[in-house]
């Protein structure tokens, strides 16, 4: 009888699909970074209740967070060189759509959509912050932008950097969707590796894992930092 | 020096504030007292546009500003000539007590570092606190803090210091160290406008006194005007449950 499970595949196969790890982590920084600002930016509009723009960014959180993540990854793959086909025809611009790699439609709908999730938990953060906090600092004469810079964004980030970590766990695991526009991350290796040798279930648990390993890490990483971020509160002497 | 003149302010078509009008000289110390709701924290807020009042004049210095048509410049500039110490000393969490008072010095004023560090330093000595530089607001007592938050506001240079029931919040033996500190301002000429309920801080300092109910003035004049040759009969009221 064959055994259950073909170890020597397994771990040949480990270095190949380390091979891809830095194409899956690129997605998740990028989209995280873009994240960042798009969250920011569509907080500030709600809680300054920006004319507009605040209907604007609200239409785009409502969009983002009822549509699934695998229809906003199609909507991006098929919609953006549609869109960039029919503008270069208008304004009679000349460039090759179908020259524009996978991955950027992958950092557009990434971006979108985690930024979306970040707006919520940034919106949370800056309205924990004790409006005292603002309040002294126009008080001595800084700049509505300066005081949210230099004391409230800090703070904020305090309050918002447990969230934050596992806004990245969740990127992370979501990036196997890529694969679905044949970016060819850990999952998309994972189904290349696999079908190769029809030994899918030896392929997914190594993949399983190196997913584990990585998020473990990136916990760990968060923690850390989740420290140095919270200095401040410090002990009682 | 400092001149409200017809201050209108209301929150949600509730009027606070019914037409103030006040002079402030150089160098005096102005208490406002009276009951909670008042409006006197509220008349204060008005000064530096914390509240934005919906009516009136505001001059300080050269600056005179119409509360309907006030500019954001404005709000900034009548900002950089006065401070705020608050009930609940907000100071900066994220920062150390000296980087506290140099905020302002570097990001306002745009001091040097190395001028800044050394301008901190000695605020936080008038206040007693050079010894306590490097710690974070949460290391420190209430009476601490609130000491922190006037060298923040000393190191402003402003020409009027607002105080907001500076005391209020403190454990009650913390109050003297925070009364000292403010009557050694006092008794260097500087001029303070204070919303205060310690009676006695009012009476021994203050060179004028102003009682506020229902958003009105309703009595002012000297601390012996107004605490012992008592007009009206509100005040009277008031004083007697204050002042045993």
């Amino acid at each position: 009888m064959k055994p259950i499970l073909d170890f020597q595949f397994m771990v040949s196969i480990v270095p190949e699909i380390l091979k891809v790890v830095p194409i899956t982590l690129n997605i998740t920084i990028v989209a995280m970074l873009f994240a960042l600002v798009i969250g920011l930016i569509t907080a500030l509009v709600r809680i300054y209740k920006v004319p507009v723009a605040r209907q604007i960014a609200m239409l785009y959180l409502s969009f983002t967070r009822g549509t699934p993540l695998l229809v906003q990854i199609y909507l991006s793959y098929y919609g953006i060189p549609k869109l960039l086909d029919y503008t270069h025809a208008y304004y009679g611009w000349n460039i090759d759509v179908n020259g524009i790699p996978a991955i950027v439609f992958i950092y557009f709908a990434f971006s979108l959509n985690v930024g979306a999730y970040l707006s919520e938990t940034i919106r949370a953060a800056i309205q924990a912050i004790d409006k005292g906090q603002m309040e002294a600092a126009l008080s001595i004469g800084m700049t509505t932008w300066q005081a949210l810079r230099r004391i409230v964004f800090p703070q904020a980030l305090a309050v918002a950097l447990p969230s934050f970590g596992n806004t990245v766990i969740s990127l992370i695991k979501d990036t196997s969707l890529a694969f679905m526009i044949s970016v060819v991350e850990m999952m998309g290796e994972a189904k290349i590796l696999g079908a190769r040798g029809l030994q899918f279930f030896e392929v997914y648990i190594v993949v399983a894992l190196i997913y584990w390993m990585i998020c473990i890490l990136v916990e760990r990483m968060i923690a850390i930092l989740e420290k140095r971020v919270k200095h401040f509160e410090g002990g009682k002497i | 020096m400092l001149r409200l003149q017809n201050i209108h302010k209301s929150f949600h078509r509730t009027p606070v504030l019914k037409g103030i009008s006040i002079t402030v000289q150089r160098g005096e110390v102005v208490a406002i007292l009276g009951p909670s709701g008042s409006g006197k924290s509220t008349l204060l807020r008005c000064i530096n546009f914390l509240e934005r009042p919906n009516q009136g004049l505001i001059q300080l210095g050269d600056l005179v500003i119409d509360a309907e048509k006030v500019t954001k410049d404005e709000m900034i500039m009548i900002r950089r000539s006065t401070a705020m110490v608050f009930q609940n000393y907000h100071l900066f969490k994220n920062k150390t007590a000296l980087e506290n008072v140099m905020e302002g010095l570097l990001i306002v004023k745009k001091l040097e570092k190395a001028e800044a560090y050394q301008k901190s330093i000695q605020f936080l000595e008038k206040v007693g606190l050079a010894g306590r530089m490097d710690f974070y607001p949460s290391q420190l007592s209430g009476g601490q803090q609130q000491r922190v938050g006037i060298a923040r506001a000393l190191a402003m240079e402003p020409k009027v210091i607002l105080f907001d029931e500076p005391t209020s919040a403190l454990d009650p033996e913390l109050v003297g160290e925070v009364l000292e500190v403010m009557k050694s301002l006092a008794g260097e000429g500087r001029t303070m406008i204070v919303v205060t309920h310690e009676m006695n801080f009012a009476r021994e300092v203050a060179s004028h006194v102003i009682f506020m109910d229902e958003g009105l003035i309703i009595e002012e004049g000297t601390a012996r005007e107004v605490f012992e040759q008592t007009r009206m009969d509100r005040t009277k009221r008031f004083l007697q449950r204050i002042v045993k």
